[in-house]
């Protein structure tokens, strides 16, 4: 019984780890939470495969500020 | 390739995926062969009626639901990280990935955490046919959760069954069936099952091993040992098998893959394998560098490994980078031109559609249509922007096949001492049996770091590079949830280790 207390302890510490503290304040979904629609989900990616330097540095895309809460 | 250390955002989320994948993988093989081995163990009890049968099932149903508590829901972070550090790659697959990763979360919950109740909280309370019934549930529907994320991964590696939407920027299913039984799907989802059954019959044997040099539990580990040896014989023949399988695809699909895991830089014929050797990590595309300080070979072996063809000509990296017209081989410097042509009609067509110039829209479109099977090149700066970290890829892979080569040896000697009555005379394997279940560790990892180092820069093969799929966010962000997952992942694989080491200690429960 005790083994099955500890097991079941670490899952909920585990979980809410995982969800209420990983998920909502340092794991955003960007698409969701930046765009408003698909269209502009599909604008911004358009504009990263079509607006890059083409030298393989990276993306001159919009910036997105996340900032950990 | 020089591999240097580059502290850049793209780095940083590479090696986050990393981490939580590479920990999430100390779980799940354990997970996937426990699973079936407590199944077996189950089956036999049902079909003898002996209780000592009962007891060894639920000892070892015990070690199996402590690593599944520890390890459940540790996967799920590795779906967050799409969602914040590859939000491009994350919009543009996500047609394809949604299905698998859906069907994966189903099936693992209804079937898995249904039949995992009545496995761990029914006996005695259903017949003895339904609760076997339930363990052989939870055992495949563990390996079938398997099936679907190795499928998604299987895509990534070969991308098959869909089509580019330029309106979009979407993959979009086109053949679900073209996915699900891609030979990269096939191949990643037997090969990684059978090198968690190997892991796991290396545990069971590790374990059973220790109560042996004990002289504790003996009727218990003997019987074990034998049915965990021949399962761990098994599941290392099929290893093989399916490595063999998966070196063949590579040489179809990811050619250069295979040419870093074997330091091939100069393609031939009657191609060699490098048993062993070290790389010269100086070694660039195109210069006179030595490939190797030195190494070992069999010769004729990768023409026959890559090809199953003997004498047949193997591309190596130099082929690959700079083509070789005389192998009708297109070098990366080749496809980045008509890349960098994807990628230019694509703006265009996107720039003709916001104008409202149709027939301008429908010329780019189909200029765009000619190149587009190359689009990730045009983001690649120069050619040998498309190798991967050979000496990683090298490395990791023999690392691999040399622990899986080690693994059949073991199982051998194990099941001949077994079949001959005098395993608990063999004091001297058991120390083996334990160090090759670290080392099955170290082999599964290596696995993953040839499947993914390996396909760099890629994080589509051929049509995405890893620093185009990114999200633009501060490194600091992504450094943060690094050592978050870090300490976090750490503080449950010490919790599994006290746990379990402790319940081993304890032993199983006697008889009633």
């Amino acid at each position: 019984m005790r083994l099955g207390r500890t097991l079941w302890k670490i899952i909920i510490i585990k979980v809410i780890i995982i969800f209420a503290v990983f998920k909502l304040f340092l794991m955003p979904d960007v698409m969701e939470e930046h765009f408003s629609d698909d269209n502009q989900r599909a604008d911004h990616v358009l504009e990263v495969l079509t607006g890059d330097d083409q030298t393989g540095q990276g993306q001159k895309t919009v910036r997105m500020n996340i900032q950990a809460e | 390739m020089v591999e240097q250390l580059d502290l850049s955002l793209v780095n940083w989320a590479r090696a986050q995926f990393a981490l939580t994948a590479m920990y999430h993988w100390i779980f799940v093989p354990l997970t996937l062969g426990l699973t079936f081995l407590c199944a077996f163990f189950e089956t036999i009890y049902v079909k003898t009626g002996d209780e000592e049968w009962k007891r060894l099932a639920k000892f070892w149903m015990k070690l199996f639901g402590i690593n599944f508590a520890i390890g459940v829901a540790t996967g799920i972070i590795l779906e967050f990280e799409f969602g914040t550090n590859w939000a491009n790659y994350s919009w543009m697959v996500g047609d394809i990935f949604g299905a698998p990763l859906a069907i994966e979360g189903i099936v693992a919950f209804f079937l898995e955490a249904t039949f995992f109740a009545v496995m761990f909280f029914g006996w005695n309370r259903v017949s003895k046919g339904f609760h076997l019934l339930s363990t052989w549930m939870v055992a495949i529907g563990s390996n079938l959760s398997a099936l679907w994320i190795l499928v998604a991964n299987g895509w990534m590696q070969y991308p098959t069954g869909m089509a580019f939407n330029p309106d979009t920027a979407r993959f979009e299913m086109k053949s679900f069936f073209d996915v699900v039984f891609s030979p990269y799907a096939i191949s990643k989802f037997t090969h990684a099952t059978t090198s968690g059954f190997a892991l796991s019959s290396l545990f069971v044997i590790a374990v059973s091993s220790y109560y042996l040099a004990k002289k504790r539990h003996v009727l218990m580990a003997k019987r074990s040992i034998a049915v965990a040896a021949v399962f761990g014989l098994v599941s290392t023949t099929m290893l093989a098998l399916t490595g063999d399988e998966a070196a063949y695809i590579d040489a179809k699909h990811q050619p250069m893959k295979l040419a870093a895991m074997e330091g091939l830089w100069d393609g031939t014929t009657d191609a060699p394998i490098v048993a062993f050797g070290l790389v010269n990590a100086m070694k660039e595309p195109g210069d006179a560098h030595e490939p190797f300080v030195f190494k070992f070979e069999i010769p004729g072996l990768l023409s026959l490994l890559a090809n199953r063809e003997p004498g047949s000509f193997v591309p190596g990296i130099n082929d690959l980078v700079f083509g070789n017209k005389e192998q009708g081989i297109m070098g990366a410097r080749e496809k980045i031109e008509r890349g960098r042509q994807a990628v230019k009609f694509l703006a265009e067509y996107k720039e003709a559609k916001r104008a409202g110039d149709e027939a301008r829209a429908s010329e780019a479109l189909a200029r765009f249509k000619e190149h587009q099977d190359y689009l990730g090149y045009g983001h690649l700066k120069e050619a040998k922007d498309a190798v991967p970290p050979v000496a990683t890829t090298f490395y990791s892979f023999h690392i691999m096949a040399a622990v899986g080569t080690g693994m059949i040896l073991i199982f051998l000697l194990y099941l001949l001492f077994t079949i001959r009555g005098t395993i608990e005379q063999t004091g001297w394997l058991y120390p083996l049996g334990v160090i090759f279940f670290f080392l099955a560790f170290v082999a599964g990892e290596a696995g993953w770091v040839v499947a993914e180092v390996g396909r760099q820069p890629w994080a589509i093969q051929d049509l995405l590079p890893v620093h185009v799929a990114r999200t633009d966010i501060a490194a600091s962000n992504v450094k943060l949830t690094f050592f978050m997952f870090l300490i976090t992942f750490t503080v449950l694989l010490i919790a599994e280790v006290k746990i379990m080491l402790k319940q081993i200690q304890i032993g199983p429960k006697e008889v009633n």
